[in-house]
């Protein structure tokens, strides 16, 4: 799918080839097809002779099936193909180990009678249309044996956790180490217990997929995808098929946030069933059925302890962190990442459990690990900041670190302390009061209501991976950039163009981008807010390599060559990877938050009324597109504190929540004023553009900032997310 | 008879719809029939992603762009009307500068990011610009994920400050504007029959008893916001729809010294423009219910005909001693609200009878002198959220100020709206102070045995009967 830089009406138009764009608040490439509707998500492409596939899903959350009856469903008008674990469509294991293949759940659907949780997929029904499918899906009859299970994560069986991909969380420093329990200088100590609820990704655009096969040996998959070559990779092993035999395209992604990086169990059952049936298929996950089959974050329990000197001087950390998995794959929520980078002591101790619930199986979410983490850890730094009695804002300059603890390597341009005093200089916090319950407000009328002010740090790590990318000049005198990595609404369209726009010396209507083909270039993915940090500097190194390959200096005079030889185009293709820089340096975005709450007792009722969040992201490419990133992460952050949960019934094990009504994240009335600036150098250090990522910092701390400021306004501490009304009351 | 065709305009052109199920949403026939610019997101009128305008008339009877949940209007609803999705903002091959004012502000501001939910809000955006009030309300039914709102917002004041500087709604010749000022007002008669069902839409109050009186199975279609769920995911079947859309008798409203009576199938949005200023309590009340796109359908017979126990507006014409006139073959009658539910979902109306209309009195209770009223509602989210609890009240002052008349009113406590009768009467005689009110409240607390469920606890809810009326009293001696 392509974008064209001409159909873009921003203020660029006129931009000259002399003034970098990077850096510009340019206006999204892909903003016009997005406005008219003229992009096109998955489920939207249009074959002919396509058919459709419901997916019948199990009410029982643990338990096996006794007998399925399918001769009702076989029957009903429309109805091309039932599918069960009896006659499922073939489908190989696939290795799953993230360098040749990776599901998001390991069990295969319809791989056998087990059930494992409350709408796990159990059939499938294929119609000509949309409505019959789902009509016979009501028909088929499944018999259950069905056991007690598991829903209730304050009462699982929790182990120590295997490590995140690789990385292995538990840590121990100092006394923790050494086994010796004297540990001199505390003065001051907290200790306290924080939980955070199941929360979905939620994104506006449902799970959905066409498979459309060529014969029985080559695939077309539209799907939303955050990882296109892996997922290509994934389907040819699923489907037993040579890589080049599978091409995904995903031009366009209604959100994912974590949930979009691989195939979900109906997907799978998608590809699979379309072989078998010889005719385009497409499957869509109805709202409800995201809750089980499209991912969340786990529950959490998190006991903090920190101890420091009368000065504020930490002494030592321990955080213990809990998180829940489904039966059929392992997925930690790696809480404990963030304590060893935010704040230095001498002892720290870190250790994360894993328990088994009948729930489908969790994954990455929005800062997977720091959005919780934050939540715990900046909750936890405000009750010591209280009961020493100092500044919150002085207590993190005074405790941060410049290395990270656990890997024991230093940061790279680290600004932290900037984004602490610009933040509270915006803010003007100096004119806070001292304590709970006095504090007044000038923007704040209504004297029946209480008044907080709160701040929390933010962090993220800076990932970066390998990538490709193409670049290819034309006569016409446009540059076309092609990578299969994507823009899942990050602005990825955008900053490639800008990219190539600086390097090439063009302007950005000249600059054409397809993204989301995994016929192109591998561009890595769209997920640890990479894909920036990652494809930019093989964008602008493939602008190099092509006017090398035309001998050129500028692009004009490559254009100009292109006229005068009657050639085609120049082309290039160049490769970008982290390299020794990962052994010398850690790398972390950094943030603080800072917010008015309103509290009214009598009703529970909580109001944020102001924000104001300093980021430190390194290089900032396109401070539009990157405030944006930003706001969007700090919503998702106070859904998160006020309203975002889902809920099992404790005896069925099935979803009381289930949709947009009862899983509520932040509407338009919920959100304030949200003022985001960056401070810092970029960081060149970590790659050539000096470009950190900021997809998800913006979310974390969040939730504490807000509930610091809870306790402000009326010495309340919430100790447990969401802040319900309840809880204020 | 050959069947009459289903026919609607759809961006300018005329549609003949023939064998399709009146009861399919809108949005799922735009969706089957490629035209995927409007989207789903939930299906249930929660996320407006599938917004689109239709024309219907503002308070004064005018046409107007109105944006709906393409999600809950079945096909049979639309019939006769005419509908702009996103598709008809832009005609192929125009030039950039060419996208509608809306679009083109959504683009300079960055107003979407994934995009999913753009085409919804530019339909907001879109039927609020014509009806030149482009603000934060419009966009109240639109939920984005990704943006956080602001630059939608900023959007939204780029294209106010436009037409401000302009001096004029819209452009001259803006297509949509003229549309707008040759549009038909009134729904003609439907009598639509698929293979499988039928979709009646009578413009006479006895065609409809009639027709009532005939099909006494036959599901009464009023906006359907609560039926369209059911029509949205196919949940159970419609063979036979009546249409209450255009029927006079119900959707008039109208004004004497003494009271105002409200046609049972006027929208929600309308009520809220033509009567504001009224009733402080139905004011309020209107303004927490739902979002823009299903108050421009939702109706307030609608509302209390689904008897639903955490249903917003009959806690409020509770407190306002309203009446609703109810008419079949055999006759009319005029009942008081407070007789109307009669258990969990459970009214007195009988087969083949309807509501046509809802008096609300004007006058303060005899020997009163001042009156206070107002409503709450108390959510988990700003807008666009159903109730915890919701509470009306009325209390009736006389000459030294004392409790002459009360009407505590709650939704969400008990198995239907209900008045909290024995501290009603607790008060009368009483000063309207706080000491009364703190000495009312342990009374209030005890009243009504709620359940808890996922959106509160019952002691909570408890609490909040009590509190709530502690929040009208400061709230309204303030
Ligand atoms: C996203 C969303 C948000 C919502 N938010 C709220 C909210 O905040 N507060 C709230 O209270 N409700 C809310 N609702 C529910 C719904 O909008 C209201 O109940 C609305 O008033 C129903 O009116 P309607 O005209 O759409 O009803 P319909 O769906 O047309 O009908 C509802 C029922 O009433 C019957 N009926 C309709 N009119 C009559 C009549 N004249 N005589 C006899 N029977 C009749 C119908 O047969 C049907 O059984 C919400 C719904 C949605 C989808
Ligand atoms: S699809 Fe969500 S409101 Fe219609
Ligand atoms: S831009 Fe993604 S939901 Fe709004």
């Amino acid at each position: 799918m392509e974008v064209n830089m001409s159909q873009n009406i921003s203020q660029n138009s006129n931009q000259n080839a002399t003034t970098s764009v990077v850096g510009t608040a340019a206006s999204r490439k892909d903003g016009r097809a997005k406005v008219t509707g003229t992009a096109t998500y998955a489920a939207e492409h249009q074959l002919s002779g396509l058919v459709h596939g419901y997916v019948v899903t199990s009410p029982i959350a643990k338990g096996r099936i006794r007998s399925i009856n399918t001769t009702a469903a076989a029957q009903a008008p429309g109805v091309i193909a039932v599918y069960t674990h009896q006659n499922s469509p073939q489908i190989f294991k696939p290795a799953n180990n993230w360098m040749n293949s990776k599901i998001y759940e390991a069990r295969l659907p319809l791989s056998d009678d087990q059930i494992h949780y409350a709408g796990q997929v159990v059939g499938m029904v294929v119609a000509d249309t949309l409505e019959r499918a789902r009509h016979a899906a009501h028909l088929v009859q499944v018999d259950y044996e069905p056991q007690a299970p598991q829903v209730n994560a304050r009462t699982a069986n929790y182990q120590p956790s295997p490590p995140w991909f690789g990385e292995d969380f538990t840590f121990n420093s100092g006394s923790f180490s050494t086994g010796s329990a004297e540990v001199t200088g505390i003065e001051a100590q907290i200790e306290a217990t924080y939980t955070t609820e199941m929360e979905l990704h939620a994104p506006m655009e449902p799970h959905a997929t066409i498979a459309h096969w060529q014969g029985k040996d080559a695939v077309t998959i539209y799907e939303p995808s955050q990882y296109v070559l892996l997922t290509q990779k994934t389907y040819a092993e699923l489907l037993g098929l040579a890589v080049e035999r599978v091409r995904i395209l995903s031009p366009y992604i209604g959100g994912g946030f974590g949930s979009k990086a691989f195939p979900w169990p109906p997907s799978i059952l998608c590809a699979a069933a379309a072989r078998d049936l010889g005719r385009p298929l497409k499957v869509v996950n109805s709202r409800r059925q995201m809750t089980a089959n499209a991912g969340h974050r786990s529950e959490t329990e998190q006991t903090l302890k920190l101890s420091a000197t009368a000065a504020g001087k930490l002494v030592l950390i321990e955080h213990l962190a809990k998180s829940c998995t489904s039966p059929v794959d392992v997925f930690p929520e790696p809480c404990t990442i963030v304590t060893p980078v935010m704040y230095a002591a001498p002892n720290i101790r870190l250790e994360q459990q894993l328990a088994v619930m009948n729930v489908g199986t969790p994954t990455f979410m929005r800062a997977p690990g720091e959005a919780p983490g934050m939540w715990a850890l900046e909750s936890a730094m405000d009750e010591l900041a209280w009961t020493l009695k100092i500044d919150p804002v002085q207590l993190r300059i005074m405790n941060q670190t410049q290395s990270h603890q656990r890997k024991n390597l230093p940061f790279s341009a680290k600004q932290f302390t900037e984004c602490l005093e610009q933040g509270a200089e915006r803010f003007g916090w100096q004119g806070r009061s001292p304590e709970p319950r006095s504090q007044v407000s000038p923007s704040q009328t209504q004297d029946d209501l209480l008044v907080g002010w709160g701040m929390a740090a933010a962090t993220f790590p800076g990932y970066r991976g390998a990538t490709s990318a193409k670049v290819r000049l034309l006569p016409d005198g446009t540059a076309h950039v092609l990578s299969s990595g994507n823009d899942m609404g990050t602005g990825a369209y955008t900053v490639v163009g800008m990219t190539a726009a600086d390097a090439l010396g063009l302007p950005l209507n000249q600059i054409r981008v397809e993204l989301g083909d995994s016929l192109l270039p591998d561009g890595g993915i769209a997920g640890g807010s990479q894909m920036t940090a990652s494809l930019t500097p093989s964008v602008a190194l493939a602008c190099q390599e092509v006017l090398k390959a035309a001998e050129a200096t500028t692009a004009a005079a490559a254009f100009e060559k292109l006229r005068q030889t009657g050639r085609a185009a120049f082309e290039a293709t160049a490769s970008t990877a982290p390299g020794e820089e990962t052994k010398q340096f850690a790398f972390n975005s950094w943030g603080a938050h800072f917010c008015e709450v309103t509290v009214d007792e009598l009703l529970g009722r909580l109001r944020i009324t102001r924000w104001v969040s300093v980021m430190n992201i390194g290089r900032v490419l396109n401070p539009k597109t990157a405030a944006s990133q930003v706001r969007g992460g700090i919503i998702m952050g106070m859904g998160q504190a006020l309203m975002e949960e889902c809920h099992f019934d404790p005896n069925t094990g099935f979803p009381v929540v289930y949709d947009l009504a009862t899983y509520h994240f932040p509407a338009h009335a919920d959100i304030p004023r949200i003022e985001v600036a960056f401070v810092g150098e970029p960081d060149l250090n970590f790659n050539p553009m000096g470009v950190r990522g900021v997809g998800e910092i913006g979310i974390t701390g969040v939730a504490a900032a807000i509930a610091n400021a809870v306790y402000h306004a009326t010495g309340k501490r919430i100790r447990s997310l969401p802040i319900l009304p309840e809880k204020l009351l | 008879m050959p069947p009459t065709p289903l026919t609607f305009t759809l961006n300018g052109q005329t549609l003949y719809l023939q064998d399709v199920s009146p009861s399919m949403t809108l949005l799922r026939y735009l969706q089957q029939s490629d035209r995927t610019g409007t989207k789903e997101g939930c299906g249930d009128g929660d996320c407006g992603a599938c917004t689109v305008a239709i024309l219907g008339q503002d308070a004064n009877g005018n046409p107007q762009y109105q944006a709906m949940n393409s999600c809950l209007i079945p096909l049979g609803a639309i019939a006769g009307r005419h509908i702009v999705t996103v598709e008809g903002l832009t005609v192929e091959g125009l030039a950039e500068s060419e996208l509608h004012p809306v679009q083109a502000a959504m683009v300079a501001t960055g107003g979407s990011q994934c995009g999913y939910c753009t085409p919804g809000f530019i339909m907001s955006l879109f039927a609020a610009y014509y009806e030149g009030k482009v603000d934060d309300l419009s966009v109240e039914g639109n939920l984005c994920r990704c943006t956080g709102y602001l630059p939608i917002r900023r959007a939204a004041q780029a294209v106010m400050q436009e037409q401000a500087a302009r001096g004029s709604i819209a452009a001259p010749g803006d297509r949509f504007a003229t549309a707008l000022s040759q549009a038909p007002v009134s729904l003609p008669p439907l009598d639509y029959r698929s293979v499988t069902q039928q979709f009646y839409r009578p413009t006479h109050l006895q065609i409809l008893l009639e027709l009532l009186q005939q099909h006494p199975q036959a599901t009464l279609l009023a906006g359907g916001t609560d039926l369209g769920l059911d029509m949205s995911h196919d949940r159970r079947s419609f063979p036979l729809l009546i249409s209450l859309e255009a029927i006079p008798e119900l959707q008039a409203i109208e004004q004497t010294d003494t009271q105002v009576e409200i046609g049972a199938a006027v929208p929600l949005s309308r009520i809220e423009t033509q009567l504001h200023g009224l009733f402080p309590a139905l004011d309020e009340m209107l303004h927490w219910f739902a979002a823009r796109q299903v108050r421009n359908r939702a109706t307030l017979g609608g509302n209390i005909g689904t008897a639903s126990p955490i249903g917003d507006l009959p806690p409020v014409l509770l407190a306002l001693d309203a009446t609703l006139q109810l008419a079949s073959l055999q006759g009319t009658r005029r009942v008081a609200i407070a007789d109307f539910f009669t258990g969990y979902r459970q009214t007195i109306l009988q087969p083949g009878e309807v509501i046509v209309s809802i008096q609300i009195p004007q006058t303060l209770f005899p020997g009163a002198v001042r009156r206070i009223s107002n409503s709450y509602k108390v959510g988990k989210r700003g807008t666009d959220d159903i109730s915890i609890v919701a509470a009306a009240f009325t209390i009736d002052l006389d000459e030294g100020d004392r409790i002459h008349h009360a009407r505590l009113a709650y939704g969400g406590v008990a198995a239907t709206p209900i008045r909290a009768i024995a501290v009603e009467n607790w008060l009368l005689g009483k000063p309207w102070s706080l000491d009364t009110v703190q000495q009312a409240k342990p009374l209030l607390q005890e009243v009504f045995t709620p359940l808890t469920d996922l959106r509160g606890s019952a002691a909570y809810r408890k609490r909040l009967v009590a509190n709530l009326f502690e929040k009208f009293f400061v709230e309204e001696s303030s």
